[in-house]
């Protein structure tokens, strides 16, 4: 094999290159030696000591933070849980005073949904899934450490806040005007609108990266259909938040830009609309339920199959279920808005589609008891890490939590099917009964697995092996408080008790149930302590863990050793029957001596192979980035972005924004991208490094669909998720709000109209001439043939700006109606695309000129020509959108 | 009905001690679907507690009929006929049939409740109280002057919200003569737990005179705090 | 098509039409009300509003069962994700009878 021709760009390139094409699967003669090979790939993986680890991009590393930063959210929302617990342990209680009493459950709810729930299961996928999937990274280790930064001061922003007094005090679901600037006059609705906004990003950014990393990193051979089950649930649950969460972050910004330049979006006065709000947050606000649910699922649908010893029963059930929840979960938003005075037809749809969703959780809890029920007789060894095996313990402590799971979510489920039928909800929406429902689905449906998981996996992750009885006891003691505190919840809210009063008379009936609960609480409390404590002692003393301690099936427990190195894997398996059914003892020597794809050390690379989206055949080589601050200093000039917006400095926001927006142009450069690693004589077989096994991959970087594609791809649908809730919006304001049509309709000259029309549709052209030119060019020369076209699609791309500009001045005062508000909202969302094709103009002209690009490496004018091929519909619907405004308003207004 | 009005499920806010035909109706529901889930919630727990003690007898039955017959078989039967009577209840409590209604508007605002009686000119507007006739249905006009308040009488029926900008609509009956409790039930700012109101209902011959205005009672400022 | 695409639409195109009418059953019902298209009884009684709500989820339905027969016969899918992609169809065509019999009954509008 001929080396490839390259060019030395990097410092370390010299010393590198002579590896690299040298030997085919060895190239360093380390195969066999699986110390060697260890100490080559921790060379390359390992994130420094001391500030170094602020660079740390690595998944377990990242993931971990995830889990202990949510951790620690999870005992600053549960002391605040405490806190109302005491105030309402008694009538007329004088404990805090109602505005206190507002912010301390408006953060408990807040920090518990967005700080703890989401981020937990976040960093625990991010954590296994490239060890289930047999890859040695997640997609984009740089978004994962960014969206870590984002989440964490995001949240430290929303804490911050709470301890200076300043938190949101609207309740966790904020509805407007109480939330608007009349009724919240302080800076806590704020705090709550960015910061929430903040750690979104954190959300929709790990969405991606788990979407792009189930579909392309798996080991070789794992086709769709062989993935571990645990793989289709995060896959369903980062494409639910990919269309879930936008309606949130637009809502928020909406009600923001209402707060600080009074655009009337919700204020019916001028032509807004309380519901609007009610109809976002819940749009979110209810597949978040679900979202938060099935990762938990997706663990107990891992552990339980290694308690039974076989495999999940009804594999292809479950994955239906799954799906079929998503899409259930998006027809079920109104069942919070039941008591608004919809008709009962639109009532009726909602009602059935809550009630529907029953099915596919019936389903999954039934596929579990079936696992349970095909148990191998003899246990033996699975009895788990403990040393002496507590002969007479039916379960592990794992099996305990899920059966603290079944116990809570089946009631939680029951109560929820009641609330979905309208009658009975118009009677126990809002009130304590319903506060029990939703701690029985949360804490059932989410807690309970998730403690599962965490014992289970505690092995991986901190190589301890767990013991005690102190777990037994800490379950117990969980369980009892749980079920004391919120059991009699669902009597207290029967009895009329309604959310949120900060006291009651003595002559409501309600104070002993309280007592009760509050009583309880206590003993949950308690009960969670004793777990942190065992968690704290097993950390610091526990024994070693044993390799695969719960002869599991799947491939996280292939990993060399307990914790997993950085590498993860020293090379990855070849997979050739399901996943969930795996031998990792047999499998982890075989890896660690290098016997597998990628089962090297070369160039510095941090190499993991991608696969075809189907059938899982290797089909690239991801390198993926070495560790660097970049994100610590991305995600800090985002807060910077986010606090100049609270405290209202906007020239010092633009700035930030722009700082933000240079760093993230310097995040593309990977060295191994300068050069055509593949272009070898095509009789060689063309564009492939050696991988392995006799496997030739091209690099991701000349390889057709390059992750970075998959992850705009993902984008796009986010995104238009957000412009689909702002035409949603605007239209739903046209119909039903008050004061439509407004008295003067906004006119829009025709001029930049056209003029944006034609430019969005000449940058598209401008995009894909530039790949094609690009395609044809030979060498260096591809910068020069494609560079014309770039320029042309960056003209169109800004003119298109303009004309957006000139629409928006065109407008009346945008505070005067919602009409010219929600238009100048689309025509921003329009210029702020037409901006970001302008950029991703730029940076193909720079990378043209740096010679990133080539015939075979087109992933900058790739990206650029996806973004114009989106955009020019968009566009097209946003411009078009004007008219559809109005003609919807007239014919409201006609109505008799 | 089992244990309807009687014992501890009282108290002046309890919608399981209805005094009403659409509140008791609901109470109804209420106790029908929590002995039908009592029963399903015994039921999965035993089939579970079974499959997860005793796996060689739970083993006998195959994987595919456990998820049939209790992902599908199980659950359909009871979600039809429930959804169907949820959508025939639905009907009666939301538009109960029968004679005019007594109409009556209510104005929310942070903290109080200013009802007005446009059919009964002459009527006194009154503050945190309500007055309407026993046995006939009474239609309440909702409309708010700040932000979403809800309207509830748990003893006569569900809630409605009062939204800025609509007005909304709820119709309700109390069986007899008597003091009811309503509460504002959606979060409403700090003196939300104590915007509580009476509804005193009247034997019809009675509401005449109840309505006379009475030179009292002033309208609140929203400055003014909470009632207590 | 590519092969990932077609597993796309065979796993997620019951349920994304399910999604679709819903959405256009919702947001139809109460443009209907709102603008007071078709309340009026039109020609056998019936009033053009609810001939387009019914109209809706039965041209759903019929898309959804025609999906299913072209799975029924092998969509050039793997095995197991053939079965996967016939259970989320088949349970699409059930959603949809189960989500929208009732509008063919329920009053119109008025709340």
């Amino acid at each position: 094999m001929t080396n490839p021709p390259r060019r030395q760009t990097a410092s370390d390139a010299t010393q590198t290159a002579a590896a690299a094409g040298a030997g085919v699967s060895d190239p360093l003669g380390l195969g066999s030696d699986p110390l060697a090979l260890d100490a080559a790939l921790r060379r390359i993986w390992a994130t420094g000591p001391g500030w170094q680890r602020l660079a740390a991009v690595n998944h377990s590393i990242v993931g971990r933070r995830f889990m202990v930063t949510a951790l620690v959210f999870f005992a600053i929302a549960g002391t605040l849980a405490m806190l109302i617990r005491i105030q309402l342990a008694t009538p007329d209680s004088g404990f805090m005073e109602p505005g206190l009493y507002a912010q301390v459950f408006t953060m408990h709810g807040t920090v518990m949904m967005f700080l703890f729930a989401i981020p937990l299961f976040e960093g625990l996928a991010m954590y296994l899934l490239p060890k289930m999937l047999g890859a040695r990274d997640m997609a984009f280790p740089r978004m994962s450490a960014y969206g870590y930064w984002c989440y964490l001061f995001g949240g430290t922003l929303l804490i911050v806040a709470m301890l200076a007094g300043a938190a949101p005090a609207g309740g966790w679901f904020m509805y407007t005007p109480l939330s608007s600037k009349p009724w919240s006059p302080g800076i806590g609705a704020d705090v709550w609108l960015l910061g929430i906004t903040f750690v979104e990003i954190s959300a929709i950014s790990a969405a991606v990266e788990i979407t792009v990393t189930i579909l392309i990193l798996r080991a070789p051979g794992m086709s769709l259909d062989r993935m571990p089950v645990f793989a289709w649930y995060m896959l369903t649950v980062a494409a639910m938040m990919l269309v879930g969460f936008p309606p949130l972050i637009l809502g928020s910004l909406l009600l923001e830009a209402e707060r600080a330049f009074g655009l009337p979006f919700f204020d019916p006065a001028g032509g807004g609309d309380p519901l609007l709000w009610q109809h976002l947050f819940w749009l979110f606000g209810h597949p978040e339920v679900y979202i938060i649910f099935l990762p938990a699922a997706g663990a107990l649908s891992t552990l339980i199959p290694v308690f039974a010893g076989r495999p999940l029963a009804g594999y292809r059930a479950v994955v239906a279920a799954l799906v079929a929840m998503a899409f259930l979960s998006f027809g079920l938003w109104v069942h919070h808005m039941y008591a608004t005075g919809l008709p009962h037809l639109s009532l009726a749809l909602f009602s059935a589609a809550s009630t529907l969703v029953a099915v596919p959780t019936a389903v999954q809890i039934f596929a579990w008891i079936a696992t349970l029920a095909q148990r191998r007789p003899n246990p033996g060894p699975p009895a788990g890490p403990r040393a002496p095996a507590p002969v007479s313990a039916p379960v592990s402590v794992p099996m305990l939590h899920v059966f603290g799971f079944f116990f809570v979510f089946v009631m939680g489920g029951l109560t929820g099917v009641m609330l979905a039928i309208v009658p009975f909800d118009l009677q126990a929406h809002d009130t304590h009964f319903v506060v029990a429902h939703l701690h029985y689905v949360l804490i059932g449906g989410f807690l309970f697995p998730m403690l599962a998981a965490g014992y289970h996996w505690l092995p991986l992750i901190t190589g301890r092996a767990h013991d005690g009885p102190a777990a037994r006891l800490g379950f117990w003691l969980v369980f009892a408080g749980f079920n004391g505190t919120f059991f009699v919840m669902h009597v207290t809210g029967l009895m009329g008790m309604p959310r949120r009063v900060h006291a009651y008379g003595a002559e409501s009936g309600w104070h002993w149930l309280n007592l009760l609960s509050s009583v309880s609480s206590f003993v949950m409390a308690i009960g969670f302590a004793v777990i942190l404590i065992d968690a704290v002692m097993t950390l610091r003393f526990g024994r070693k863990a044993q390799a695969d301690p719960w002869q599991a099936a799947t491939l996280e427990w292939a990993v060399p050793a307990l914790p997993p190195p950085p590498y993860t894997f020293a090379a990855l398996p070849r997979i050739t029957s399901r996943a969930d059914r795996l031998e990792p003892r047999k499998i982890a020597p075989l890896l660690a001596r290098g016997e597998g794809v990628l089962g090297l050390a070369r160039n510095g690379w941090m190499e993991t192979v991608g696969v075809t989206v189907a059938g899982g055949e290797p089909e690239q080589i991801v390198i993926l980035p070495q560790q660097t601050y970049l994100p610590l200093w991305t995600a800090l000039a985002t807060g910077a972005v986010f606090l100049s917006l609270l405290f209202k400095i906007y020239p010092a926001a633009i700035l930030a924004a722009l700082v933000v927006l240079v760093l993230f142009l310097r995040w593309p450069v990977g060295e191994h991208a300068a050069a055509d690693w593949g272009a070898m004589p095509a009789t060689a077989g063309g564009g492939a490094m050696p991988a392995g096994e006799g496997l030739s991959l091209p690099l991701s970087s000349e390889a057709p669909v390059p992750p970075a594609l998959w992850a705009l791809r993902m984008l796009a649908v986010a995104d238009g998720a957000l412009l689909a809730s702002l035409l949603f919006g605007g239209l739903f304001l046209a119909l039903s709000a008050p004061g439509w049509p407004p008295p003067l309709w906004p006119a829009l000259p025709r001029a930049p109209g056209i003029l944006a029309a034609l430019a969005l549709a000449g940058a598209w052209g401008a995009a894909r001439m530039a790949g094609r030119a690009a395609g044809r060019a030979a060498g260096r020369a591809a910068g020069r043939a494609a560079a014309p076209a770039c320029v042309a699609a960056l003209a169109g791309n800004l003119a298109a700006l303009a004309a957006c500009g000139w629409m928006i001045a065109a407008l009346p005062p945008l505070q005067t109606h919602a009409a010219q508000a929600v238009l100048a909202a689309a025509l921003i969302w329009l210029g702020l695309h037409a901006l970001i094709g302008a950029v991703l103009a730029v940076n193909a002209l720079r990378r043209l000129a740096s010679g990133h690009v080539s015939a075979r490496r087109r992933i900058d004018l790739d990206l650029m020509r996806l973004w114009q091929a989106g955009l020019l519909p968009a566009g097209l619907v946003v411009l078009g959108f004007p008219a559809m405004l109005r003609a919807l308003a007239e014919a409201a207004a006609g109505a008799p | 009905m089992p244990l309807v009005g009687c014992g501890w499920t009282g108290g002046p806010l309890s919608a399981l001690d209805p005094a009403g035909p659409q509140a008791r109706a609901m109470a109804a529901l209420w106790w029908t679907m929590l002995a039908a889930a009592a029963a399903l919630f015994v039921l999965v727990m035993a089939l579970y507690l079974w499959a997860l003690l005793r796996p060689e007898a739970a083993a006998r039955v195959p994987p595919r009929r456990w998820i049939l017959w209790g992902g599908i078989f199980l659950p359909l039967p009871i979600l039809l006929p429930l959804g169907a009577a949820a959508l025939v209840l639905g009907e009666a409590v939301l538009r109960p049939a029968g004679t005019e209604p007594f109409r009556v508007t209510a104005e929310a605002r942070q903290w109080h409740w200013l009802f007005s009686y446009p059919a009964n000119p002459g009527a006194a507007e009154s503050v945190d109280l309500l007055h309407i006739p026993a046995g006939r249905p009474v239609e309440v006009t909702l409309t708010s002057a700040d932000v979403v308040h809800s309207f509830w009488i748990p003893r006569l029926g569900g809630k409605i919200d009062a939204i800025p900008g609509r007005e909304t609509r709820i119709v309700l009956i109390a069986d007899a003569p008597g003091s009811y409790g309503g509460q504002c039930a959606e979060y409403c700012g700090t003196g939300h737990s104590f915007m509580a109101f009476e509804v005193l209902a009247h034997p019809q011959e009675a509401l005449a005179e109840a309505l006379a205005p009475v030179p009292s009672a002033p309208v609140p400022s929203t400055a003014q705090e909470p009632a207590r | 098509m590519t092969a990932g695409a077609r597993i796309l639409l065979a796993l997620t195109g019951g349920f994304g039409l399910w999604a679709l009418v819903f959405t256009l059953v919702y947001a139809g019902h109460a443009a209907g009300c709102e603008t007071g298209w078709g309340l009026a009884r039109g020609p056998a009684g019936i009033a053009p509003l609810r001939l387009v709500l019914v109209a809706l989820p039965a041209g759903g339905l019929a898309l959804t069962l025609a999906g299913l027969r072209v799975l029924r016969r092998g969509a050039g899918l793997a095995p197991r994700l053939a079965t996967t992609a016939r259970l989320l169809t088949g349970a699409a065509a059930l959603a949809t009878g189960y989500c929208f019999w009732f509008v063919a009954l329920l009053p119109l509008c008025s709340g």
